[in-house]
């Protein structure tokens, strides 16, 4: 970190010292501290209060539309929050650090100039307990309405036996609606077919139609963030990997190029490479299990078992490169635990053109089918002004035709500033546009794939790095099949982190979706929220153990050997294929 | 006279009654099921009985062992008879049908009208059992039923009725008899696109998917289904199956010639009189013949439904308005023209 400060003003920091010396004329000496640690990044702390003018010069003059989060930090005597911005126009994610004193934890919202920071602010009020004035609906988000007033389990004093199990007062949730109506409440979740992950939503519909939906993702809190801080940055790795099954390699990746950030170290080129190949067959699998599932939702299980078959193929790759077919880990910190051989590239290469004349034949069939079309087209329409005041990410807001893709916007993460790829994008801001840029996206990672495959550096995987991560900070972030992740890591000079704040893409387009959503039928809901994934995870090898002999037996089959007894199962009744 | 009503009650309790049309709902369940599965590149049923013959069964027992929940709040005695009903009501109409002889076991004139009435009734039910559960799903659910039969009721009428005006008889055993001379009415001209017609709308009548709209699994758990468990629920699976048979054998009496083989085409008079000189082989014969037609349809409905997505309810009912019902009229209109202008044409038996 500190030799990486040293950078001098060159023409490469041109934009990033641009909006330093901006905030500087407008704040003087109020801008209490800054910094700009490489490409990519500035720093600014101001003082409490004058955060909101930065904000607001930041929107109005310099046209930064997009907050990434807002993250709270607990220093002991002070709590300090951070709002991330990213600025699309000159490729910089601006922080901007407020000290906020522990006698009065209160602060303006941002809310005003980024509608999307709607969500992230209420989850510090949640954490932390710091006030946001002027927020529009500001209570708790992750933890349950039951869990008592005053407790913030993110704040360094909490502890999990201050918190009294009799202390709960069970609430039951007031009706919202008033008693002479006809309108419904349909409750979707929190265990539905529709949803395969725990979150209600309280559907009101007057006959067919959608009125409003108040979402309650409170179920599913693991507290992952206070469990990272007790864990070692190489334990972290694999925490980062289980917050979510089908994004695995997407949130190591952010997670490990913020730690060798912090830890001042290059990943090598073939390593990167590796990285980045393993990211994109990470966004292969995703996107097929989601039109799989979002033509389930529909009604339409053939489409759904073929793409799932097809899926397959792409889980056997990443098998075959990583050692396991959905949690990738690959990754670690200052590089990638294996390298990969000419037999694999070789095979890698098959796959990838299997799936892409499959993906073809998807396209087709998606844009020609017409029952399809008739519940997607149309459907859900997303305006793109309202997308970007909301901060929407992925999919969600190329479908509406803005070009925003974090492999494009800040490519350092991975190797994506030495590959060519396009951003795909769609006008027609329904649920038809995030398929076909969906579909479009398999096509280009599929492209992405050949040309890491042709132009694969040799040497090293990986380099060696201390244990002990020196004191600082970084953000990281990547496009993860589903849009943004975001991760900030904090370093106090231990072996663990003092605090790692993650941030996922749902979030980000809940609010969207669900605005989406009124006005239209029942029926249209579920799709709308296709995007919602289950995440199935499958055992590749087995381990037997025979004990009807006196001395037990044990074997192990690889993954062919298993597949050629079910196939042979299968043979033996009669069956084909 | 005794004889006579012990084999009329032997053929309505046995065959070609009610044990035989439940297991025959049985094989086309199996038939359907192992036909989607290999549509969608899966196994199908594979355990029980030869390649998983006895699996429908298995499922029927099985859900018949299982406990049985009454909601606090639903209609009580609505929610126990409507199971019931909706099986009694199919079945009572599969005995019009002729599976195993010429005529059904039960025929008087113009039955073919009081089978299209029970088909309703069918529908009423299914609406019945989603009010009688007090759950917002169900009531969901059956408000889509009824609009739904709004939908598909009068061209599916009027799609019943084409054969009927071809063969100037609103009775079913004369519908047939017609078209063993005539041939088949879907070789016919208006009556092909009746077929067709007929086949579509049997879809929401079934709930097949593109129409499965009532009980919509993604959106509405299991529709007006939801609040039923264990037998309940084993006779409305029950009661489906008779409405596929149902309807697959409607399709093969009015369109497909019902159980009439190969022996109506010229030059096979032979084998025509040698199957009617023997009534054992007589019963064989119209029972394959019957069986292979009804698969035959079981197997259109089974490739409609692998093939594409859930309608949306509006989208039904406008589709079934604008396209199907005008169509009908004009399929009826053009029948009774022709059989006006062109008597030759249907000729008369």
């Amino acid at each position: 970190m500190a030799e990486l400060t040293q950078i001098p003003k060159t023409e490469e920091l041109k934009n990033e010292y641009e909006i330093v010396e901006e905030i500087k004329n407008l704040l003087g000496s109020d801008l209490l501290e800054y910094k700009v640690p490489r490409v990519n990044r500035v720093w600014i702390t101001v003082p409490n209060g004058k955060h909101y003018k930065v904000a607001e010069h930041l929107y109005k003059k310099l046209g930064v539309w997009f907050i990434s989060t807002v993250t709270g930090l607990d220093l002991k005597d002070h709590f300090e929050v951070l709002f991330h911005l990213l600025d699309m126009q000159r490729k910089v994610e601006i922080t901007i650090k407020v000290p906020v004193s522990k006698d009065k934890p209160e602060l303006e919202s941002l809310t005003d100039f980024y509608p999307g920071a709607n969500l992230y602010e209420r989850e510090v009020y949640d954490m932390f307990g710091i006030v946001f004035k002027g927020h529009p609906n500001l209570k708790r988000l992750l933890l349950a309405e039951t869990f008592p007033k005053g407790e913030h389990p993110l704040r360094k004093d909490w502890t999990p036996d201050k918190w009294d199990p009799k202390k709960v007062q069970l609430i039951q949730r007031k009706p919202i609606l008033p008693e002479e109506t006809s309108d419904y409440v349909l409750q979707v979740g929190p265990q539905t077919p529709t949803l395969k992950e725990p979150m209600n939503f309280e559907v009101i519909v007057d006959g067919e139609i959608v009125v409003d939906v108040i979402p309650h993702i409170e179920y599913n809190h693991r507290g992952l963030e206070k469990a990272f801080e007790q864990r070692t940055f190489i334990q972290g790795i694999y925490m980062a990997e289980r917050v979510c099954g089908i994004c695995s390699q997407a949130h190591t990746l952010p997670y490990c190029d913020a730690v060798e950030q912090l830890l001042g170290v290059q990943v090598p080129p073939r390593g990167k490479y590796i990285r980045t190949m393993v990211t994109e067959f990470n966004r292969i699998h995703s996107h097929l299990l989601w039109i799989g599932v979002a033509c389930h939702l529909i009604g339409w299980d053939t489409m759904f078992m073929y793409s799932w078959r097809d899926r397959e193929v792409i889980l056997d790759l990443t098998d075959l490169v990583c050692g396991s077919r959905v949690t990738a880990a690959i990754n670690t910190i200052g590089g990638v635990r294996r390298d990969i051989t000419d037999e694999q590239i070789h095979k890698i290469r098959k796959g990838m053109d299997i799936l892409e004349k499959r993906t073809k034949t998807y396209k087709k069939i998606v844009l020609e089918e017409d029952t399809l079309l008739k519940r997607a087209v149309g459907v859900g329409y997303l305006n793109p002004s309202y997308l970007k005041a909301m901060s929407a990410v992925g999919p969600v807001i190329r479908g509406s035709g803005v070009k925003t893709d974090v492999r494009y916007d800040d490519p350092h993460f991975g190797a994506y500033d030495e590959i060519p790829f396009n951003v795909c994008t769609s006008d027609m801001c329904d649920i038809a546009g995030r398929l076909v840029v969906r579909v479009d996206e398999l096509i280009e990672s599929i492209n992405i794939v050949r040309y890491i495959l042709d132009h694969l550096p040799s040497g090293e995987v990986r380099v060696k790095v201390p244990r002990k991560v020196p004191p600082g900070e970084a953000v990281s972030h990547n496009e993860a099949p589903r849009g943004e992740v975001f991760y900030y890591i904090k370093s106090n000079g231990t072996d663990k982190p003092e605090r790692v704040k993650v941030i996922t893409p749902t979030m980000a387009n809940l609010l969207p979706i669900i605005e989406s959503c009124k006005g239209h039928y029942i029926a249209d809901f579920v799709l709308n929220f296709g995007s919602i994934d289950p995440c199935i995870a499958c055992m590749c090898r087995t381990t037997f153990t025979d004990i009807s002999k006196s001395k037990p037996k044990q074997w192990i089959w690889t993954d062919e050997q298993m597949r050629q007894y079910g196939i042979e199962w299968y043979q033996n009744r009669g069956w084909r294929r | 006279m005794v004889l006579d009503i012990f084999l009329g009650i032997l053929q309505i309790v046995l065959f070609p009654g009610i044990v035989f049309c439940i297991g025959l709902t049985f094989l086309l369940e199996w038939i359907d099921r192992k036909y989607y599965a290999d549509l969608q590149n899966r196994m199908g049923p594979l355990y029980v009985g030869w390649r998983g013959i006895l699996q429908p069964f298995a499922d029927f027992i099985k859900l018949m062992a299982k406990e049985d929940i009454t909601p606090k709040a639903a209609d009580r005695k609505m929610f126990t008879a409507t199971p019931l009903f909706s099986v009694v009501v199919p079945l009572l109409a599969l005995l019009f049908i002729p599976i195993a002889n010429i005529t059904g076991v039960l025929s008087f004139q113009g039955d073919l009208i009081f089978i299209l009435f029970l088909t309703t009734i069918v529908a009423i039910l299914i609406i019945l059992a989603g009010y009688s559960s007090m759950n917002r799903y169900s009531s969901i659910g059956a408000a889509r039923a009824g609009l739904q039969l709004m939908g598909y009721e009068i061209p599916l009428t009027l799609a019943a009725l084409t054969p009927a005006m071809i063969a100037r008889s609103l009775t079913i055993t004369e519908i047939v008899q017609y078209q063993a001379v005539a041939g088949m009415s879907i070789l016919l001209f208006p009556s092909m696109i009746a077929f067709g017609v007929f086949i579509i709308t049997l879809l929401p009548e079934l709930e097949k998917i593109p129409m499965d709209i009532p009980e919509a699994e993604t959106e509405l758990v299991a529709g007006w289904q939801t609040e039923f468990s264990g037998k309940k629920y084993a006779f409305f699976r029950l009661s489906n199956n008779l409405e596929l048979l149902l309807g697959a054998g409607l399709a093969v009496t009015l369109f497909l010639g019902g159980p009439y083989g190969i022996e109506k085409l010229p030059g096979l008079t032979a084998l025509d009189l040698v199957i009617q000189g023997n009534i054992v082989l007589s019963t064989v014969w119209y029972t394959v013949w019957f069986l292979i037609k009804t698969a035959i349809v079981v197997l259109v409905i089974t490739n409609l439904r692998a093939l594409f997505s859930r309608y949306r309810i509006d989208q039904m009912v406008r589709g079934a308005w604008r396209y199907l019902t005008p169509l009908m009229i004009g399929v009826t209109a053009i029948t009774m023209l022709l059989s006006a202008v062109a008597p030759g044409l249907y000729p008369v038996v």
